[in-house]
């Protein structure tokens, strides 16, 4: 059988095939990474929202995936990952020469800070679970890299010149996998009892470490297998690292960067999590020591790349999906709207508009003149209409400024913002279909590619439906809406219940949603194609960030709100410069851009006090939902 | 067949749009790969979806065929190998080990709660070894019921078959006499009572009327297996009066039975004194009586189930004879929706179990237990 919607199937955590994994990984992530030597020796911070891709990032590295990757290079679907890789430095001469070795720091960690230690102790005995665990993942990779055996071939690893004073009490000249093994053993299986027992017993052979000594005791020239050096570059992988405490992370992160060792550290952790000063301060000064990766920002800098990937990923699944019966998603939809589908809708609003039109114009010369000359003739195509609605909407710009109903001034001609916000006054006036086509369903997804995978998987549900029943076309516009709309709304309120403030969050955001569908729909789109964000003059965004610091003040509570809505994505903040004045802009996550009837595309906002801010925090404004309970 | 056509067929017999295609076909293959195509009577090759299509086929029309698919959506009960396995490996220590806990507080003059010195003492250990655990049928699963609790009981104390070889029963005796023997238990050689076994535990997977375990006979007698068992046991000489204490508690434990099931069996022991006060039922998943079938809860497959077209008359034989109604609405009129992985019991409507070689064969078909092949 075909495999069960692959789009559902989240391969990153599927410990189970590296070569499901690897058919449907696409290499054009890994441009957001840095380049050259710096990914070797450097810490590397990979941060983003969750479904950003950072898990699949580091599973990558790893000897499974590697290995199978190398063995089928020949293989057209792995062709592009292959010369990424070996570009990257991770596989050369059709062999891995990194070898990754994952942790993951979900679990274990954060429970140490409860068991009341004094004095750092709970942060050293952290860094001692971080070794154990270091040690242990190094080792079972080390063995997967080579081909050999976990836990048996243990006696064919060594590591010389060890530096390890709390397992060895001192320099050693080697050290054995097997020596290793067991002290890590029992030092993980030590920590965890303490753990388990809620308290450090005075008898307890716990020890904390002040060091990160793993990472430099395992460097490339020092392991060594069969007595020969395993791998030319060695990288270990922290995931989840937002699964330790504010006081752990800092403590690590510190250490992390000042090891300058050969041994290179990637590190992940979701943006949601981090310390509140941390999300604010993004992007506000250059990292020196160590490299961050924002894989929203890196296809948000360019969107087309985004694109790009998310095509790429949607076509290996859907081949994976349909026994490669499907080459390309982007194919099973429709870009254009089916006019024979929506022609009793079409010749509606033909006649609408064309009445509007006449009632408006009638009594000025002018204007009249200009309605006969530039409006399009029959058929009614989408086309048309759209061309209608548009002079509709430069007729409103042009009544407005009085002085011009008098002169003699003709109507500009048509510009791109006043088109598209013709099409979305179309679509909430006679709901002809808008949220449709593959790019419209990759604006969708705000450079997440979860997101994208959650929306996608719907409108492949129903390809494959269609196809069961002997259809084998395309997706309608109407039906990619329909199913884009279900699942955004979805997507959407799934994201909120996430938030550890929803009800605020959901306050918030409503609030938000309605102030942009508000500015978005006046006759005469000023701020065409639509409104969907808002901005802060950097100002006030410093004095948000500073409530943090402080620990208190006015906007301390706005701060936790705005700061988990950044980092679960549901806000996608950007820095603008406009009328000579710096602003930090907080565009709505495209989801909601779909609920509230919004358009897509970036850059309409308009400026808000963070005052406001603070009000829409409150009950009293409508829900994201309407119709849904309201919160006291 | 191959997944796909048979999920197209599917689709064409119930007339599904794209939406409904959208809607029902991953909670088809959730279900297919969940549970139902583990079905072990399925032909080989054949898997749930395809069998599904085929009996949708057969329906009239749209709307029995919707009816159907709805039952078997929302109403169907599918226990399931490794649901079955559970019930199996927990019945001792969920249900059997609190019984022979209860026995030794006694002995010990404890309150039942009282289990770490209960489960401590060395009457629990004794009592616990003179408990011998029979199968009433294959269903019993005695060598799973061993393997998960091998710390709490031995081969020794296990059969399969509730009719006792005299051969065996002696070599029962022997390791029984022996263990007792041993210093963690009485530390001496047993007496001639204490040689034998003080609890039984006749154990099967699942009833649906109660009538094959024990059941009246016009003459005032009784049938059925349990009765079988006591007959057995109360006749002087025979290998499992010698085996077991004449004072022995039986323990009868249902894996699965119907509330229907437990109180005919309840009565039937009640309606005889001289059982009543040492024979005791056990069920580990109780079917209430709201699962059965009705015309007031299902009118529509109720009405599909009555339909003659949808019955082979020649299902009716003199095994179903026994429960006294037509194999219809199931053995003894039961009209349950159940479905057992190893087999459909008939107990359920006949238009799921039907056999494959009937003029209507069923969504799951059974094979017949007693050579019985479609007349």
């Amino acid at each position: 059988m075909s495999m069960r919607n692959p789009f559902l199937t989240r391969y990153s955590e599927d410990p189970t095939s590296d070569a499901q994994f690897l058919r449907t990984y696409s290499p054009t992530v890994l441009d957001a990474l840095p380049q050259g030597d710096r990914l070797w020796r450097d810490l590397t911070v990979i941060r983003s929202s969750p479904g950003g891709g950072k898990t699949s990032l580091l599973r990558l590295l790893t000897p499974g995936v590697l290995r199978a990757l190398c063995a089928y290079q020949t293989q057209d679907a792995y062709k592009d990952l292959f010369a990424k890789l070996t570009g990257m430095g991770a596989v050369d001469q059709g062999r891995p020469v990194a070898m990754g070795a994952m942790i993951s720091c979900a679990h274990a960690y954060r429970h140490l800070d409860d068991l009341g230690l004094a004095n750092g102790l709970a942060v050293r005995i952290t860094i001692a679970l971080l070794n154990a665990r270091i040690t242990l993942a190094i080792l079972r990779s080390a063995l997967a890299f080579a081909g050999a055996v976990y836990p048996d071939d243990l006696g064919r690893l060594e590591v010389i010149d060890a530096h390890a004073e709390p397992i060895t009490g001192g320099h050693a000249d080697r050290l054995t996998g097997e020596d290793l093994y067991k002290w890590a053993v029992a030092s993980e299986r030590a920590i965890c009892r303490t753990i388990d027992e809620l308290a450090l017993r005075p008898d307890s052979p716990v020890i904390g470490h002040d060091t990160l000594f793993a990472i430099p005791l395992f460097e490339p020239d020092k392991l060594l297998f069969n007595g020969e050096q395993l791998a030319e570059r060695i990288v270990v992988l922290i995931d989840d690292f937002q699964g330790l405490t504010g006081g752990q992370r800092t403590a690590i992160r510190d250490m992390l960067v000042s090891l300058r060792s050969k041994t290179a550290v990637w590190l992940a952790e979701r943006l949601e999590l981090l310390d509140l000063v941390d999300v604010f301060a993004v992007g506000a000064k250059p990292e020196r020591d160590w490299s961050v990766v924002y894989l929203e920002s890196h296809w948000q800098v360019d969107r087309r790349r985004f694109r790009a990937f998310a095509r790429s990923v949607a076509d290996r699944r859907a081949g994976q999906g349909s026994d490669d019966e499907i080459v390309s998603f982007a194919a099973c939809l429709c870009p254009n709207t089916d006019d024979d589908e929506v022609s009793e809708v079409l010749g509606q609003a033909w006649t609408e508009l064309q009445k509007r039109l006449a009632a408006r114009t009638q009594g000025n010369k002018n204007l009249e003149e200009w309605l006969v000359e530039r409006r399009p003739s029959p058929p009614c195509t989408s086309g048309a209409v759209r061309f209608l609605r548009a002079m509709e909407i430069r007729l409103d710009r042009l009544l407005q400024k009085k002085q011009g109903v008098l002169s003699f001034v003709q109507p500009d001609d048509e510009q791109t913002g006043i088109r598209e916000a013709a099409e979305l006054f179309l679509h909430t006036e006679f709901h002809l279909p808008y949220y449709y086509g593959f790019e419209r369903l990759c604006t969708v997804a705000s450079c997440n590619i979860e997101q994208f995978l959650r929306l996608a998987a719907q409108l492949f549900e129903y390809v494959l439906s269609d196809r069961l029943l002997g259809k084998g076309g395309t997706l309608s516009a109407t039906v990619q809406e329909r199913l884009i709309d279900e699942a955004a709304r979805t997507v959407w309120r799934n994201m909120l219940q996430c938030t550890p403030h929803p009800i605020e969050a959901s306050h918030l955001l409503g609030s938000m949603s309605e102030f942009c569908r508000k500015e978005t729909v006046r006759p005469s789109a000023p701020y065409a194609p639509g409104v969907t964000g808002i901005g802060l003059r950097d100002c006030e965004y410093g004095d948000i960030a500073c409530d943090i610091g402080r620990g208190g003040g006015a906007y301390r509570h706005l701060a936790a709100v705005l700061s988990e809505c950044i980092g679960q994505n549901l806000l996608i903040r950007t820095r603008i410069r406009s009328k000579s004045e710096e602003w930090v802009v907080l565009y709505l996550n495209r989801a909601a851009c779909v609920r509230y009837s919004l358009p897509l595309s970036y850059g309409g906002w308009r400026p808000v006090a963070a005052k406001d801010l603070v009000q829409w925090l409150r009950p009293g404004k409508a829900s994201l939902f309407p119709g849904e309970p309201q919160h006291a | 067949m191959k997944d796909k056509l048979a999920e197209q067929l599917l689709a064409k017999v119930l007339g599904w749009t794209a939406d409904e295609v959208m809607k029902e076909r991953p909670r088809l293959q959730a279900a297919a790969a969940y549970k139902y195509d583990g079905y072990q009577q399925f032909e080989p090759g054949m898997r749930f979806v395809e069998s599904l299509a085929q009996w949708l086929h057969q329906f009239g029309d749209i709307d029995e065929r919707q009816a159907a698919y709805s039952f078997v959506m929302s109403r169907l009960v599918y226990i399931s190998s490794e649901e079955m396995a559970h019930l199996v490996r927990t019945a001792y220590p969920d249900y059997m080990k609190h019984e022979i806990m209860r026995h030794a507080a006694t002995q010990l003059g404890l309150s039942p709660y009282r289990i770490a010195a209960i489960s401590a003492s060395k009457e629990f250990h004794v009592l616990r070894r003179r408990s011998l655990f029979l199968g009433l049928s294959d269903g019993a699963h005695t060598d799973l019921l061993r393997r998960a609790n091998r710390d709490e009981i031995g081969h020794e104390q296990v059969y399969p078959s509730h009719e006792m070889a005299p051969g065996r029963a002696e070599k029962l005796t022997e390791k029984l006499k022996e263990e007792l023997a041993s210093p963690k238990l009485l530390g001496r050689p047993p007496t001639i009572d204490e040689a034998t076994f003080r609890l039984v535990f006749l154990l099967d997977d699942f009833t649906g009327s109660g009538i094959t375990y024990l059941r009246a006979k016009p003459d005032g007698g009784r049938d059925g297996k349990i009765a079988t068992f006591m007959d057995d046991f109360k006749q002087d000489g025979s290998p499992l009066s010698l085996l077991v204490a004449r004072d022995a508690d039986i323990y009868v434990v249902f894996y699965v039975a119907t509330h229907r099931a437990i109180e005919h069996i309840r009565r039937q022991i009640e309606s005889i004194e001289a059982w009543s006060e040492h024979l005791h039922i056990r069920v580990c998943h109780r079917l209430p009586e709201s699962l059965s079938i009705t015309a007031e809860r299902d009118p529509d497959f109720h009405a599909i189930c009555a339909k003659e077209d949808y019955f082979d008359p020649g299902l009716d034989d003199v095994h179903g004879a026994v429960g006294g109604e037509s194999f219809r609405f199931g053995f003894s009129g039961c009209s349950l929706p159940l479905v057992l992985s190893h087999n459909s019991p008939n107990n359920s409507v006949a238009v799921l179990w039907s056999h494959e070689d009937t003029s209507f064969p069923g969504l799951f078909p059974r094979v017949p237990r007693h050579g019985e092949v479609g007349k």
